[in-house]
C-alpha cells in the first residue's frame, strides 16, 4: 500500500503552479455567469412551479392535463437531452436563440417541473382544517392561498427547494456543452491549453463544493426562521 | 333573523339531513344537542356553505340562497356567508400567525381594514377573552383552551349576525373546559349575539340556551326550552339519549340522580 502510494506521480494529479494561475482565471470568469443563472432560472423556475402546482390540482382538466404532461416530460428525459433538443432542434424549425437564453429556458422549465411536484405535495400537507377556517373567515381561494396555504407550505417545501436549488447550481455545469461561459467552460479552456484536465476539474469541483456548503448554511438559517412557529 | 327550509344534505347516496326547518330570533342562543353521527355538525356546517347543501334554503338577515341541482354563485354563497363565522371543534388557528395576528386576519385581509384600526379592534377581542397579554404569542405557545379562545375572537371580529360554534369544547383538557364555556356565557348574556352551539356539555347548554334542538338520524326529533327538552323530554328518541348520559355519569361519578 505504502509502496502504492510512493509511486503516484502527484504532480500529475495537481500541478500547483497551474493552479495558481488557473483557480483565478475560472472564478473571476465562471462564477458570475454560473451564480447569476443559478439565482435567475431558480426564481423563474419557482415561478412556473407554482403555476403548475396550482393547475395540477385544479378540478378542471384543461389545466389538470397540460399540467401532468409538461411534468412528466421534464421528469422522464433527462436535463441534457432536454438543453441539446432546444439548442440544436430549435434552429431546424427556425428558431434560433443564443446558448444564454437556451440554458434560461432549459434551466427554468427543469427548475419548473421538479419542483412543482414539490410544492403541490406540500400545499396538499397543509390539513383541511385551515382551508376551512379561511373560508370561513369568507377568504377567496387566492387569498386563501396566499395568507394562510403558501405561508405554511413554504416551510414544508424548503427543504426539497434547497435540494433543488444545489441540483440547480451543479447543474449548470452541463450548460458548458451548449457553449455558455459558465465555470466549466472556462476549466475547460484552461485544461484545452495545458492539457492538464485534471487539476482544473478539482479546482472546480471545490469551487462547486464551497458554494454548496455556503448555501447549505443558508437554508439551515431559513429553516429556522421558518420553524419559530413550530415544535418540529 | 334566521330561516332554514326543507334544508337537505346527502353525501352520494348517504342522507345526513332531512328537510330541516329552523327559525332562529335575534340574540337567540340554540344548543343542539344528539348522539355522533347525527348530522349536527353537518347542519351547522351548511349555515355557512362549508358544506353545500343538497335542496333547501336558508335565509340569514336579508341574505337567502336557494339550493337546487345547480350550485350557487360563489358570491352568493360569500354574501351569505359574510353573516356568519364559525369556531371549530380543533380551533383551526393559523400557526404561521400571532395570535393578535388571527384576529386581524379577517379583517385586514378580507374586510379591508387598515392595519391599524384591525388591530386595535383585534386587541380589545383579545382583552375580550381574556388573552390581552399573549397577543404575540404563536398558537404553539398557547394552551387549548387558551387557543379556542383566540379562535372565538378571531370569529367575533367579523361582526356575524350569528355565530357558529361546532362541539367547541370536545377537543380541550377537561381542566381547560372551564374558560371556554366562560367565554361563550359571557357572550350569550347580554342577549345580542345570536348563536348556535353544537354541543356534548348538556348542563351548559342546559344552562346558556334558550332553545335547544335534539337532533338524531339528520332530522330535529325534539325542540323547545332547556326546561322542556332537558327536563319533560316528550320523544322517546331524546329520553333514551338524555338517559345514556345521566347513567353514563351516574356510574362514573358514583352520583344517584
Amino acid at each position: 500500500m505504502m509502496n502504492l502510494l510512493s509511486t503516484i506521480q502527484w504532480e500529475q494529479l495537481f500541478d500547483w503552479q497551474l493552479a495558481k494561475e488557473a483557480a483565478p482565471y475560472i472564478l473571476k470568469n465562471g462564477l458570475w455567469n454560473t451564480m447569476w443563472i443559478s439565482v435567475v432560472t431558480m426564481t423563474l423556475g419557482l415561478l412556473v412551479a407554482l403555476v403548475v402546482a396550482i393547475a395540477r390540482m385544479s378540478p378542471y382538466r384543461l389545466l389538470r392535463y397540460p399540467a401532468r404532461v409538461y411534468i412528466s416530460i421534464i421528469r422522464g428525459t433527462p436535463l441534457l437531452v432536454q438543453l441539446f433538443i432546444l439548442y440544436f432542434g430549435l434552429p431546424v424549425i427556425g428558431i434560433t436563440l443564443e446558448p444564454i437564453t437556451v440554458a434560461i429556458i432549459g434551466l427554468t422549465a427543469s427548475v419548473g417541473g421538479y419542483a412543482s411536484e414539490t410544492i403541490r405535495g406540500a400545499i396538499l400537507s397543509i390539513p383541511r382544517g385551515q382551508w376551512e377556517a379561511a373560508t370561513s373567515l369568507n377568504m377567496s381561494y387566492r387569498q386563501t392561498m396566499r395568507r394562510v396555504i403558501l405561508p405554511q407550505a413554504t416551510r414544508v417545501a424548503l427543504p426539497s427547494l434547497m435540494n433543488s436549488f444545489l441540483s440547480l447550481v451543479k447543474d449548470t455545469s452541463l450548460l458548458t456543452v451548449i457553449t455558455v461561459p459558465e465555470m466549466l467552460y472556462y476549466a475547460k479552456i484552461v485544461g484545452g491549453r495545458s492539457y492538464d484536465y485534471m487539476t482544473v476539474y478539482l479546482i472546480v469541483a471545490l469551487y462547486y463544493w464551497v458554494i454548496c456548503t455556503v448555501l447549505n448554511a443558508l437554508q439551515e438559517r431559513l429553516e429556522k426562521h421558518y420553524n419559530r412557529f413550530t415544535n418540529t | 333573523m334566521i330561516e332554514i327550509k326543507n334544508l337537505r344534505k346527502s353525501f352520494g347516496k348517504l342522507d345526513v339531513l332531512h328537510d330541516i326547518d329552523l327559525t332562529v330570533e335575534q340574540g337567540e342562543v340554540i344548543a343542539i344537542i344528539g348522539p355522533s353521527g347525527s348530522g349536527k355538525s353537518t347542519f351547522l356546517r351548511c349555515l355557512n356553505s362549508l358544506e353545500t347543501p343538497t335542496a333547501g334554503s336558508i335565509k340569514i338577515g336579508a341574505h337567502t340562497l336557494k339550493f337546487n341541482d345547480k350550485k350557487p354563485k360563489e358570491r352568493e354563497i360569500r354574501s351569505l356567508r359574510s353573516q356568519t363565522a364559525m369556531v371549530f371543534q380543533s380551533f383551526n388557528l393559523f400557526p404561521h400567525l400571532t395570535a393578535l395576528e388571527n384576529v386581524m386576519e379577517g379583517l385586514v385581509t378580507v374586510q379591508r381594514i387598515s392595519r391599524e384600526t384591525a388591530s386595535t379592534q383585534a386587541k380589545g377581542l383579545l382583552e375580550k377573552v381574556g388573552l390581552a397579554q399573549k397577543q404575540d404569542a404563536f398558537p404553539i405557545q398557547l394552551s387549548g383552551g387558551q387557543q379556542q379562545r383566540v379562535a372565538i375572537a378571531r370569529a367575533l371580529a367579523m361582526n356575524p349576525s350569528v355565530l357558529l360554534l361546532d362541539e367547541p369544547t370536545s377537543a380541550l383538557d377537561p381542566e381547560l373546559v372551564g374558560g371556554v364555556l366562560a367565554i361563550i356565557r359571557e357572550l350569550s348574556k347580554d342577549k345580542t349575539q345570536t348563536m348556535m352551539i353544537v354541543t356534548h356539555e348538556m348542563n351548559f347548554a342546559r344552562e346558556v340556551a334558550d332553545r335547544v334542538i335534539f337532533m338524531d338520524e339528520g332530522k330535529i326529533i325534539e325542540m323547545g326550552t332547556s326546561d322542556e327538552v332537558f327536563g319533560h323530554p316528550t320523544h322517546a328518541r331524546t329520553k333514551q339519549f338524555l338517559d345514556q348520559l345521566y347513567v353514563g355519569i351516574e356510574k362514573n361519578l358514583g352520583w344517584g340522580l
